[in-house]
């Protein structure tokens, strides 16, 4: 295996004072995380040109937390959230969601699981152009998943300010517009984790701050856990906790982030 | 800018093969027709002159078969006019002319186990031995017909009939069956395509009438060139022939121009077909990668691209199809060609071994067509791809194409309402086909069908949008179904891309294969109204019955009347603009209003005797004819004739426009068979028995079946659905073709689909139900495009049907109609196949970024 010339050995390992400890010792009293990783190794291609994305990554989301994942470009944030969500195999180790062991599922459980239990926000927003915002919000209904509640539904259009562009179909609706159909997408079947990949990427900071406020309200007032991958530091002090990657590996985490306090991570992460 | 059209077809490279493909299918089409075309006309002389060379006589002398009208028009006749006997006496005059000898070619065949040797394409004929000897021919056994009681003929006839010389031998005649002695067997060039039977002079002199050819030996030492002067210019009408063009002589006049030009205009017709489908094939092509591509032209267009720029770039991508393609399709058409004239030589069309002709100019004919094709398919895209906004680039969503033009929907409407003013038109002038007036309105049904195609792809969008309402409820069942609806509504013009292909292959193989049909389905019908008679003596298909049959079954007791019936044309001066020729049915005056019913408009049926004729109320109208008139009237080969007009008739659209005495008429036909014999009963007699005496009458006359009413409707119906299997191939290639299209459009047009199938698969859906949109796409599409087709094909079908019976009702056969539209949808099955493997390998983590 190619692993032999990865070592898995990060190149640059925590830096002892300057950064937190990776285990902090809040985490042990923490009830049972709702997603975790165990070893979690990715490798893409094969001999010369075989690039080493995740190292023996071990990660917890905790239920009705906000997570913010970050680090420099190539550091392997986004893989770490497609292995996390079902939608890429990892090479090694073990991902976990709601107690479920996502390697043991076949390729239509995870599917299942996916329409049931996820629910993702992208940059490119990704709503299907033929299909209206709010046949885009049911899509999952229509394909054998559970009812969406009309009641939630509702109080989520409202909340959204999408009441009136519900039969609108994506290109007759601005960028601000359209991220926000697919946040509303994103929590309209209850789903345990959403998953966000730069979700403000696409968006200005005034329409990115409105969908980062209704991410984390989304957080604070129903509990729903939400793990987001993003370099602007602004978008990850919405978030609850930061969990720094650099070279495939989790090499910091920060409590209660300000955008200074990530900012200076940053700094520090990318010498 | 070849570089960059070069390119950008590289990426796109199936979507690309089907285009090419496309233009180097229509090219080839397109030059195997010309290339048979010429091939057929350059055969048919070299093949009229095969069959007889008549290299013994030194010039040849006939009378040309040709009338002029009182317009001055040339008129080409239907039979071989007749040598008089002035014309003769003066021929044998001329100095130089040293010997003259006679022929007229008569239906001769040898019978054996009761059938005739030879069919209708292999026709048999009776000549004298003086013929035989101009050919010359060889005798390999036996010696020369001496007298009335001897016959020789060709090496393949006696092989046939299992005779050698000395034998007995039965010869079929106008006269009926006689026996002959077989005094010889000759070895002849042409005894492949058709056979001879030689009589001595004499008697094929008192079978065959008149003759038709002279055959002159000249006088030791006279010029051929001075004598031949000599007859132009001391017997006016006769006409003189030299050298290789002698053979001609030997044929009938329409016999030659069949064998000259018949499948070149088929094939031609069938090229065009294939033209018309190829402009739209590589339309619809370049159509959907602009489409798809809207978003990298806009990019070009934002970096300074000026619009003739893009339009140039899709035009030099339709320019290198064209050429590409063009240069390929050229040498597969002279390969097709080659195939084409075995195949169509194998069947019986042609004639075997004709060498191939007119490359050269076929090959540069195909490359234009190829080129002008694909330059005028490119540039209603190009135009498009011009019109691109550069802000279409700086879009994050795919935003759904524009809504359809006014020019396209104006055009569309101009294009439908043309076809239908047509089929109107043609319905309005409703006459016998077999009139100027029938030809127009049968041209004007045919010309309706590719106005009613481009209307309906032009319109295809609109019509789309309308089927999709219609099957909204049923396709919303499933969730397949409603992304597949969802899909079409927000961009028809995939869904159209489909249909489109398909519209066309159904609706031109649907035309192209019922016409046929049609024709003799809508004769069937007018024949089943008018029969009266109980009992129809029929031959074998093309060769009919002796006209003796009709004096020898009026003596049965039980026969109350008969009347046999041959066609022909005949030609009547007008003073207005209808031309000369007029259908003409030889029958028995007495008779013929009693087995056939033929309603009279004035007139009546008692005065039609053998110096009368009876006409057509449509053929009475066009020339101002009326009972009690005298007309002047010239036989079909040429031969002036006066008759008084009996009585006017009620006649349907296929049926002759003249009925004229079978006894003034036969003379001057070289094959007298009657078509059929119609027979009348007594009153009270039973048709079984009086069947079985009849069939006794005419025991000794091969072929000769007696069928009462129903089985004779029965076997004329199944005698129209015979010889055209080449039609069916061709519909075929054409049906392979509108696939390529069909297949092209849902390549492109699930390449651009493969993010949508991505993003559902991570809303959930599983590969089960991204298969089901496609099907649900393709299959509304496929469907969509079959009615339309279905829709087309009715509208001309149905005018057609109504022009030939007056009725109406859809000449379409159950079966092949069934055949079109499951291979309509096969096509279509085939072609989601390339979406339906993409669908499977969708991944939705293709969606997210940084990888």
């Amino acid at each position: 295996m190619g692993l032999g010339i990865y070592p898995c050995q990060p190149k640059w390992g925590p830096m002892a004072g300057s950064l937190e400890p990776r285990s902090a010792p809040v985490q042990a009293l923490r009830p049972a995380p709702i997603a975790y990783t165990v070893g979690l190794r990715k490798v893409y291609g094969e001999g010369e040109s075989q690039v080493l994305a995740l190292c023996n990554v071990d990660i917890q989301l905790q239920a009705a937390e906000f997570t913010a994942i970050m680090g420099p470009s190539g550091s392997g944030k986004s893989t770490l959230l497609q292995c996390m969500a079902g939608l890429d195999h990892p090479t090694g180790g073990q991902v976990v969601v709601e107690g479920v062991d996502l390697g043991r599922l076949s390729p239509g459980r995870l599917t299942d699981l996916r329409r049931d239990r996820l629910g993702f926000v992208f940059q490119s927003f990704n709503l299907i152009p033929q299909l209206t915002a709010l046949e885009n919000l049911t899509l999952s209904e229509r394909l054998g998943g559970a009812r969406v509640d009309p009641a939630w539904l509702s109080h989520l259009t409202t909340a959204f300010g999408l009441t009136d562009r519900l039969h609108h179909r994506p290109a007759q609706l601005s960028g601000g517009q359209q991220q926000r159909v697919a946040v509303a997408r994103a929590l309209a079947h209850r789903p345990a984790i959403v998953f966000a990949d730069e979700p403000t990427g696409n968006l200005d900071s005034r329409t990115g701050a409105e969908v980062l406020r209704l991410l984390r309200n989304a957080v604070a007032q129903t509990g729903q856990t939400v793990a987001m991958v993003t370099h602007d530091p602004v978008a990850a002090a919405y978030a609850h906790r930061v969990v720094f990657l650099r070279d495939g590996a989790v090499v910091a985490h920060l409590a209660s982030p300000t955008a200074e306090a990530v900012l200076q991570r940053l700094a520090i992460l990318e010498g | 800018m070849v570089l960059m059209a070069w390119r950008s077809l590289r990426s796109r490279w199936v979507a690309t093969l089907a285009s090419l493909l496309a233009v180097v299918v229509g090219t080839a089409l397109v030059v195997a027709a010309l290339v048979v075309g010429a091939s057929a006309e350059a055969g048919g002389a070299a093949q009229a002159q095969r069959q007889w060379r008549l290299d013994g006589a030194d010039l040849v002398v006939r009378v040309g078969a040709s009338l002029e009208t009182s317009a001055g028009l040339a008129v080409a006749l239907n039979e071989r006019p007749r040598l008089s006997e002035a014309q003769l006496v003066a021929v044998a005059g001329v100095p130089g002319v040293g010997d003259l000898a006679l022929d007229a070619g008569f239906s001769a065949f040898v019978v054996h186990n009761g059938t005739h040797v030879g069919n209708g394409a292999v026709r048999s004929w009776g000549h004298s031995w003086a013929t035989a000897v101009a050919d010359p021919v060889r005798l390999t056994s036996g010696a020369a017909p001496q007298g009335r009681d001897e016959v020789a003929v060709d090496e393949a006839v006696a092989r046939a009939a299992g005779r050698s010389v000395g034998d007995r031998i039965d010869v079929l005649t106008a006269t009926g069956v006689h026996q002959y002695r077989l005094s010889g067997i000759v070895a002849r060039a042409g005894q492949e395509s058709a056979y001879a039977v030689f009589f001595d002079n004499s008697t094929a002199a008192e079978l065959g009438g008149a003759p038709t050819v002279g055959l002159v030996r000249l006088d030791p030492g006279a010029s051929a060139a001075d004598v031949t002067r000599r007859i132009r210019a001391s017997v006016p009408g006769v006409e003189v022939l030299s050298g290789a063009d002698k053979g001609a002589t030997m044929l009938g006049p329409t016999e030659t121009e069949a064998l000259a030009g018949g499948m070149g205009q088929f094939i031609g017709t069938m090229s065009a077909c294939a033209l018309l489908i190829t402009v739209f094939v590589i339309a619809s092509t370049l159509s959907l990668s602009v489409a798809q591509r809207r978003r990298e032209l806009a990019m070009l267009r934002a970096v300074g691209a000026s619009p003739g720029r893009v339009r140039r770039l899709v035009l030099g991508e339709a320019a290198l199809l064209g050429i590409v393609g063009g240069l390929l399709g050229a040498l597969a058409g002279v390969a097709l060609a080659a195939a084409g004239l075995r195949l169509f030589a194998g069947a019986g069309l042609m004639p075997e071994g004709l060498p191939l002709a007119g490359v050269p100019s076929g090959v540069l004919a195909g490359l234009a067509a190829a080129g002008l094709t694909t330059i005028v398919a490119g540039s209603l895209p190009a135009w498009r791809a011009s019109q691109v906004a550069p802000s279409e680039a700086l879009r994050a969503v795919y935003a759904p194409p524009r809504r359809l033009g006014a020019a396209r929907t104006v055009l569309g409407v101009v294009s439908a309402a043309v076809g239908v003013l047509l089929l109107v038109t043609s319905a309005v002038l409703q006459s016998p086909v077999n009139t100027l007036k029938g030809a127009i309105a049968t041209s004007l049904i045919f010309t309706a069908a590719p106005f009613l195609v481009l209307g309906a792809s032009l319109l295809g969008p609109v019509t789309v949008g309308v089927l999709l309402r219609l099957a909204a409820p049923v396709l919303g069942r499933t969730a397949g179904g409603f992304l597949a609806a969802r899909s079409i509504a927000a961009d028809r013009r995939r869904a159209v891309g489909l249909a489109t292909p398909l519209m066309l292959m159904v609706a031109v193989a649907c035309v192209l294969l019922f016409q046929d049909w049609a024709t003799f389905a809508g004769k069937s019908r007018n024949y089943e109204q008018r029969l009266a008679a109980e009992l129809v003596v029929a031959g074998p298909h093309m060769l009919g019955v002796p006209s003796v049959v009709e004096q020898r079954v009026a003596t049965v007791p039980h026969v109350a009347a008969a009347s046999g019936t041959v066609s022909s044309w005949v030609y009547a001066t007008s003073k207005g603009s209808a031309p000369p020729n007029v259908e003409a049915l030889g029958v028995n005056p007495r008779t013929i209003s009693e087995v056939l019913d033929l309603p009279t408009v004035s007139g009546s049926w008692k005065s039609f005797d053998n110096e009368a004729v009876a006409v057509s109320e449509a053929t009475a109208t066009e020339r101002g004819w009326r009972p009690g008139v005298m007309i002047d009237y010239r036989l079909p080969d040429g031969v002036p004739a006066k008759a008084t007009v009996a009585v006017v008739y009620r006649g349907d659209n296929t049926l002759a426009g003249m009925l004229v005495p079978r006894r003034v008429l036969l003379p001057h036909l070289r094959d007298q068979f009657d078509t059929a014999v119609y027979l009348r009963l007594r009153p009270g007699v039973e048709v079984a028995a009086a069947r079985k005496t009849v069939s006794e009458k005419l025991a000794d006359i091969p072929g000769a079946a007696v069928q009462n009413r129903s089985v004779h409707l029965d076997t004329m119906s199944q005698q129209s659905t015979g010889d055209n299997w080449i039609v069916y191939l061709f519909v075929a290639m054409l049906a392979g073709y509108a696939g390529i299209a069909a297949i092209n459009a849902l390549i492109g047009s699930s390449v651009g689909q493969a993010p949508l199938f991505a993003m559902a698969r991570l809303a959930g859906a599983k590969t089960r139900h991204v298969l089901g949109w496609i099907g649900a796409e393709a299959g509304f599409a496929a469907l969509s495009g079959v009615v339309q087709g279905t829709v087309i094909a009715a509208a001309v079908m149905i005018s057609y049907g109504y022009l030939l019976t007056s009725e109406l009702w859809l000449p379409f056969p159950g079966g092949q109609y069934l055949l079109i539209c499951a291979t309509a949808l096969l096509v279509a099955a085939v072609g989601a196949l390339a979406p339906a493997r993409l669908a499977v390998s969708a991944q939705s983590r293709d969606l997210t970024q940084g990888r």
